[in-house]
């Protein structure tokens, strides 16, 4: 029997009997499912400390129950095709893009009434950190996009898969895998392009 | 699409990808000979960066999760799911042990416990009535607490106060006669109702005062000397 720790593929089946069992709503298997989230709040300080801390402690505390809530509504679509923790940090980072986002709306509307001094500290705080926007508009491109081009993508791109095993796990050939590979990169240069152009205006 | 446009994306699939790069042989000579299909393969080489650039930064958050460090927010994930997934709190985290006999118990607010025999100390049970001891009161202070109730009760029943005399002699009768001061002023309209409807009579209802016409006064009935 394989290793689940040294194997991915056995990992991957892992999570996936054990998302299993919780849809069941196997009380054990949802106890094991809380301890592997507490990748969580680790994922979301990461990120937040990448950067440059834009929320709080008590935020990134409100935050990690959120994306709790969120990842548990959702567990019906993990397909095990990567590691819970990597299917988990997708809507982490997608979380805490919008609670950012809200932050930045509260404290424009603090600024209007705020005093020149703190509104140009705060403006060297938000300037103290790389807010990757680019991958957030990614990420929801790739929702947009959809299976099996935005799968293909993922595989290769996030779980580092060759073609070949691509190909493999989805019973297709190796060519179909590369033509929905090459079309789903198509659609985002379209996207990005476009994107760019209604940033110019 | 046609076979040929088919073939081209299979082809050049792996070199945006970056597993093939475009100096290899078999794709140069192609782009080569096709400059726009080399312009369009560096567009898309670039989008494939973006969604690299993107991976690369998910792993090297998920390489740090992987420490014991305390994070805000780390204390809450069991609570949220448990009460996501509607699974109460106070059931066990470990199975009993095979052949082990499971007890029950029940709370006052419904929430229950099991405990495994041959435990050596049950945790006591939540209560919001309070009538198991809270364990973070010793004993001692609830025992020394129940005695100085006993005591403070003794020492009211046994106060002159609840042993005061009757007054000898019949009672008095007396009247209260609420006026513009009263307390009652804010709730009756007092200004619409005269005086004399506020004056009620006060009797005791130890003793009765003595019959006769001088008892008080004959306009207001006296019930219980009729009897």
């Amino acid at each position: 029997m394989s290793d689940p720790e040294s194997d991915p593929e056995a990992a991957r089946t892992r999570d996936l009997d054990l998302v299993g069992r919780c849809l069941e709503g196997d009380a054990r298997s949802i106890r094991e499912l809380a301890t592997r989230l507490a990748c969580v709040p680790r994922i979301l300080y990461s990120i937040n400390h990448r950067t440059g801390r834009p929320l709080g402690d008590e935020d990134l505390a409100d935050l990690s129950q959120d994306a709790v809530i969120v990842i548990w509504s959702k567990l019906s679509t993990f397909e095990g095709r990567g590691r819970l923790e990597t299917w988990a940090y997708r809507f982490c980072f997608l979380e805490f893009m919008n609670r950012v986002r809200l932050h930045e709306r509260r404290d424009r509307r603090i600024a209007s009434v705020d005093s020149l001094d703190s509104l140009e500290q705060r403006s060297q705080d938000a300037s103290s950190g790389e807010v990757p926007s680019e991958f957030e508009w990614l990420e929801r491109s790739l929702d947009e996009l959809g299976p099996p081009e935005s799968d293909v993508i993922r595989a290769k791109h996030f779980d580092d898969q060759t073609f070949e095993e691509i190909a493999n796990d989805r019973n297709a050939a190796s060519s179909t895998v590369k033509s929905q590979y090459y079309r789903g990169i198509e659609w985002l240069r379209r996207q990005i392009e476009s994107r760019r152009r209604k940033e110019e205006r | 699409m046609s076979d040929r446009s088919h073939e081209t994306e299979e082809r050049l699939a792996p070199v945006i990808a970056g597993d093939v790069t475009e100096s290899d042989d078999s794709v140069a000579s192609r782009l080569e000979s096709d400059p726009a299909l080399a312009k369009r393969v560096g567009e898309l080489r670039e989008t494939a960066r973006v969604v690299e650039a993107a991976a690369k930064w998910r792993d090297d958050v998920l390489a740090e999760i992987d420490s014991d460090e305390t994070v805000p927010g780390l204390d809450r994930v069991t609570p949220t799911l448990l009460s996501e997934a509607g699974i109460d709190e106070a059931e066990p985290r470990v199975a009993p042990s095979e052949g082990g006999v499971v007890q029950r118990e029940v709370s006052d607010d419904g929430a229950s416990l099991e405990i495994e025999a041959g435990a050596t100390e049950a945790p006591s049970l939540p209560s919001s009535r309070g009538t198991t001891p809270n364990p973070a009161i010793p004993r001692e202070a609830l025992a020394a607490a129940a005695v100085l109730l006993v005591l403070a009760g003794g020492w009211l029943l046994l106060h002159p106060w609840s042993r005061m005399p009757e007054p000898a002699g019949p009672a008095p009768t007396g009247e209260i006669r609420l006026n513009g001061t009263s307390p009652l002023q804010g709730v009756m309209p007092v200004g619409e109702v005269s005086r004399d409807a506020l004056q009620f009579r006060w009797e005791s209802s130890v003793s009765l005062p003595p019959a006769g016409p001088a008892a008080g006064p004959a306009a207001v009935p006296q019930p219980q000397q009729d009897l």
